[in-house]
């Protein structure tokens, strides 16, 4: 055995030793620095709602949720949401209604990815009628289940946004999805951190969908496909909405924060 | 800020040092800590620091983590004081995990992850107790940090740190090198304990803190909890202690094991019911079991043990009761004898069985009992003995109940006769028993009173021995050695191990291994016959009293015997100075009763007055009652031998003897020989000497006096 390093503490002010990273706040301080326009800790007992601890926006249990399941957050007692068949809708979200730019997202942890012919939805605003749809975060099984976001514009036109990355279940992933009208209209996907390479990343054209009286649905989908087990499985914790477009180091502070990392 | 890291000497590790690492939390999140960058992946790491939880509380903390060459997290470790469990998250998803007695102030924590051989562990002081393997590839690591790198926002309280360390193999607790050669230095021993129950945890930890065991000497491991186990129990006991030992390097240190409480006491080996006591098969390395003779052992005091001398053998001992409170009484007990200072106010008896037996009943043990009982070595004990028969007898015969017991060393009674430890008690420190007709104690558990070790330990004795199955007749241990060690200091544990000519013999050891007797040496030591003082040697006395003690006797022989005052250090008086005795040819004599003045260690100043010299001894009381026979006032004048001037009448009510001389012409000096009713006599110091004073001076002092 050959010891590399002994510290015994001895020698004053750390010695040669570095201090680490400045103290940085927890998760929950991390995102409400943020100003997010709703978050959901997902940890809240059954029957439910699970709380949005920004206005209110408080999501109804629809369907099979185990809740208070194991946090997918380090360091933090807060239970999260497995999803099971079940979706938690938040209904009309007027809070949500209007925005030009945003960055949503949460953590996120498959338990088993979608068939071929199937899909899972992660989040959504969307009815998937021809007017009722604002964005869906999902998994596509026909596409390796590689991470998606579609944004739709007032004309209820599709602007598929394709990642190359396919979760692997039973991982924990910090997800987060950016999108700002005054800037190039591209939705920018990231995750842990950092940003996915794309198969497509289209600019959005037209007016972007306001989605007002669209209701936000986690983990599983309302209106056309409702049914459909189009559904998440696995858990999904700490979920947040912006009104703006998180920076990329800002997107990749919460993850290393949430993930128990620090900034090196 | 949520967390301050600080160095402090409050949060130093007590074996190494004086400064460690105190991490204070408060609610919120945040951390702070340290980091230190290898410069490279490493495949192969080892991480181990020191750690106090115990004050920790709300919610769980990251302490160490570690990066790769990216940045990526390779592992994590986090401590949750609601629970104890200690938690290491490794980037594969996998998770190593161990739980921490809260009980125990410092936890040594190592994690070794090994990518080449894909293996990943985590130990706890000392002990692994955790594992997996699989395709750890992805966990090679180049930046370590340390301090409170995570926390949860309710984790409040203090995390202290300490003795970090990274290395390419396995790393082990902090050792600490004993500074004795003898096993009375507690890094000589290894005291187990059993991490099932809290119980012994927390007695571990009490008595560490209380004899200053290192950490490193404390094996925990998840035991039975009963008292009995069997083979298959006892191998692997014997095996974890055997691997530690090598592990650590300790094995090159410790010269003791002590069995703690509520580890297994006995081994049924063959379900038979014969119970060998775990203490006693300890006493050599190894897995065997048989008898063994012990070379380290004699009927005279050999050489002190070492490490080097004992080679594979150990010193051990159990502590262990019926609960918590009586062991952690038998602690007390022994503080309480290790701190009578020099040993004075004992006041306790030696019982002895002295057996000497006959035929096949000789055994040798019991006839080096008989002779020792005899001996100077045995006065030097300097307690009062009590035998239960004639020194010659070769009949059995024991005591029905001993009183003022001190030590009890006898043999042949299966169990203890009712009311045999009667009141009032003496200061009860040993109590032996050596059964050869079958065990006397199978169970330190219980307060059966048919036991000889829970009876003893019950009555306030602070150790107890005695066997837990049939001995043989050459297993009666030296009874020389074991006393003569304990008049000289060493611990119970070395006494018995030298008394004990065979080991794994089936005798076991009850009590605190580290106690010290502090017996009594104070006293009186008799050095004679004489024919001239130049013949005196004061290594060998022919009788050695208690300071109590005013007689002694010695067999038909005439001559000069010299009575020494022994200090509590066990020195005896140097000087002439002494108290000196004559044997009157048989008769006992005891020691002079000396006077109040002249000062018997030191000259003093006869008094002049008026042209005279005034000389007088005193004493407190009268001189009948001093047993004062007869004085003569001697002098010593320049170029002279020593002369009798006066010889006083004496007075029997009078106080005081006093001569008055005229004013000598010579310079010279004084002194007094007294002697007692018993024959005895006294020499007291010479006086300072005496100048004569010049008439002319004389007649000036005279002039300026009128």
């Amino acid at each position: 055995m050959t010891l590399i390093k002994h510290v015994d503490f001895e020698v004053p002010d750390f010695g040669e030793l570095t201090a680490g990273p400045a103290t940085r706040p927890g998760h929950i301080q991390a995102v409400q620095a943020l100003n997010p326009l709703a978050y959901w800790r997902m940890g809240d007992a059954a029957p439910g709602p699970l709380k949005d601890l920004v206005a209110g926006n408080h999501a109804t249990i629809v369907g099979t949720i185990n809740l208070q399941q194991g946090g997918l957050l380090f360091g933090d007692s807060d239970e999260c949401a497995d999803f099971a068949g079940g979706r938690a809708e938040i209904g009309a979200p007027a809070v949500l209604t209007g925005l030009t730019a945003f960055t949503l997202g949460g953590i996120f942890s498959a338990d088993s990815l979608p068939v071929s012919s199937g899909i899972s939805m992660a989040m959504t605003q969307a009815n998937f009628s021809t007017s009722g749809n604002k964005w869906t975060l999902w998994l596509a099984g026909s596409d390796s289940s590689r991470l998606a976001f579609t944004l739709y514009n007032s004309t209820n036109t599709a602007f598929a946004t394709r990642s190359t990355f396919t979760p692997t279940p039973g991982t924990i992933y910090h997800i987060f999805i950016t999108y700002d009208d005054a800037g190039d209209r591209k939705c920018r996907i990231y995750v842990n951190g950092a940003e996915v390479s794309y198969s497509a990343q289209p600019a959005l054209t037209g007016t972007l969908k306001d989605g007002s009286a669209i209701s936000l649905c986690i983990g599983d989908v309302t209106g056309f496909f409702a049914g459909s087990g189009f559904v998440w499985d696995g858990k999904i914790d700490e979920v947040a909405v912006f009104g703006a477009a998180l920076s990329g180091s800002q997107v990749k502070s919460l993850y290393q924060i949430g993930a128990g990392i620090l900034e090196a | 800020m949520a967390t301050t890291l600080v160095q402090s000497q409050t949060a130093a590790f007590p074996d190494r040092g004086v400064i460690g690492l105190r991490a204070t939390l408060s609610q919120g999140g945040g951390g702070e800590y340290l980091q230190w960058d290898l410069n490279a992946e490493q495949q192969v790491i080892y991480v181990r620091w020191l750690m106090a939880v115990n004050q920790l509380a709300g919610g769980p903390v990251v302490m160490a983590a570690g990066f790769d060459d990216a940045g990526t997290e390779t592992f994590r470790t986090a401590f949750d004081p609601d629970g104890g469990a200690l938690t290491v998250q490794l980037a594969t998803g996998q998770t190593l995990t161990a739980s921490l007695h809260v009980e125990f102030d410092w936890h040594a924590v190592e994690l070794g992850i090994d990518t080449a051989d894909g293996a990943a562990t985590l130990s706890v002081n000392g002990v692994q107790r955790d594992e997996i393997s699989g395709s750890l590839a992805t966990l090679a690591t180049r930046t370590c940090w340390f301090g409170v790198i995570l926390k949860h926002t309710d984790a409040v309280g203090e995390l202290w740190l300490d003795e970090w360390a990274i290395a390419d193999g396995p790393i082990g607790p902090v050792l600490v090198q004993p500074t004795s050669d003898h096993a009375d230095d507690p890094a000589r021993w290894l005291v187990i304990y059993n991490t099932t129950v809290a119980e012994s945890v927390t007695w571990v930890q009490s008595y560490r803190d209380a004899r200053g065991i290192p950490y490193a000497n404390l094996l925990g491991l998840d035991l039975p909890t009963s008292e009995l186990i069997d083979a298959a129990a006892f191998a692997a006991l014997n095996d974890a202690i055997e691997q530690y030992l090598a592990n650590t390097g300790l094995s090159a240190l410790v010269m003791g094991v002590l069995i703690g409480y509520r580890v297994p006491g006995y081994v049924d080996f063959t379900g038979s019911g014969t119970r060998y006591a775990i203490d006693d098969l300890l006493h050599r390395a190894g897995d065997g079991i048989s008898v063994g003779i012990n070379a380290n052992a004699a009927d005279v005091l050999p050489q002190r043990p070492t490490k080097s001398m004992l080679g594979v053998d150990r010193l051990t001992a159990r502590l262990d009761g019926p609960d918590l409170a009586a062991v952690n009484n038998l602690m007390s007990k022994a503080d309480a004898l290790a701190a009578a200072n020099g040993g004075g106010g004992l006041d306790s008896t030696l019982y002895l069985d002295p057996f000497a037996g006959s035929g096949p009943l000789f055994y040798t043990g019991t006839q080096n009992m008989v002779n020792w009982s005899q001996s100077i070595d045995r006065q030097r004990l300097r307690l009062p003995m009590q035998l239960s028969g004639p020194l010659d007898s070769t009949t059995p015969q024991q005591f029905d109940a001993i009183s003022d017991d001190g030590f009890f060393w006898g043999w042949g009674q299966p169990a203890p006769p009712s009311g045999f430890f009667a009141e009032p008690a003496g200061r009860r420190i040993v109590c032996a028993q050596f059964d050869l007709t079958g065990p006397t104690a199978t169970t330190v558990r219980s307060t059966s009173a048919s036991n000889w070790i829970t009876a003893p330990l019950t009555a306030g004795y602070a150790a107890a021995i005695a066997v837990s199955r049939t001995i043989s007749a050459a297993t009666m241990p030296y009874a020389r050695p074991f006393f003569e060690a304990s008049r000289n200091g060493w611990t119970l544990a070395e006494a018995m191990y030298v008394a004990k000519p065979l080991l794994r013999d089936g005798l076991h050891l009850v009590g605190d291994p580290l106690l010290r007797v502090n017996l009594p040496r104070a006293g009186w030591d008799v050095l004679g016959p004489l024919d001239s003082l130049e013949q005196l040697d004061p290594a060998q006395p022919v009788a050695a009293l208690r300071l109590d003690e005013t007689e002694f006797a010695v067999s038909a022989c005439n001559g000069l015997f010299v009575v020494r005052r022994v200090d509590e250090h066990g020195r005896q008086e140097a000087g002439l100075t002494l108290i000196s005795a004559v044997n009157l040819s048989g008769v006992a004599a005891r020691p002079i009763l000396k006077p109040a003045w002249p000062p018997s260690e030191d000259h003093w100043s006869p008094r002049v007055r008026e042209g005279q010299v005034e000389l007088i001894a005193a004493w407190d009381r009268s001189l009948q009652s001093a047993g004062i026979q007869g004085a003569q006032l001697c002098s010593e004048v320049d170029g002279e031998s020593e002369s009798v001037l006066a010889t006083p009448d004496i007075s029997p009510r009078a106080r005081m003897l006093q001569v008055v001389l005229a004013m000598p012409a010579e310079s010279g000096r004084y002194r007094w020989r007294i002697t007692s009713v018993d024959g005895a006599v006294w020499l007291s110091p010479w006086s300072l000497s005496l100048q004569p004073r010049p008439a002319l001076a004389a007649a000036l002092q005279t002039m300026e006096l009128a």
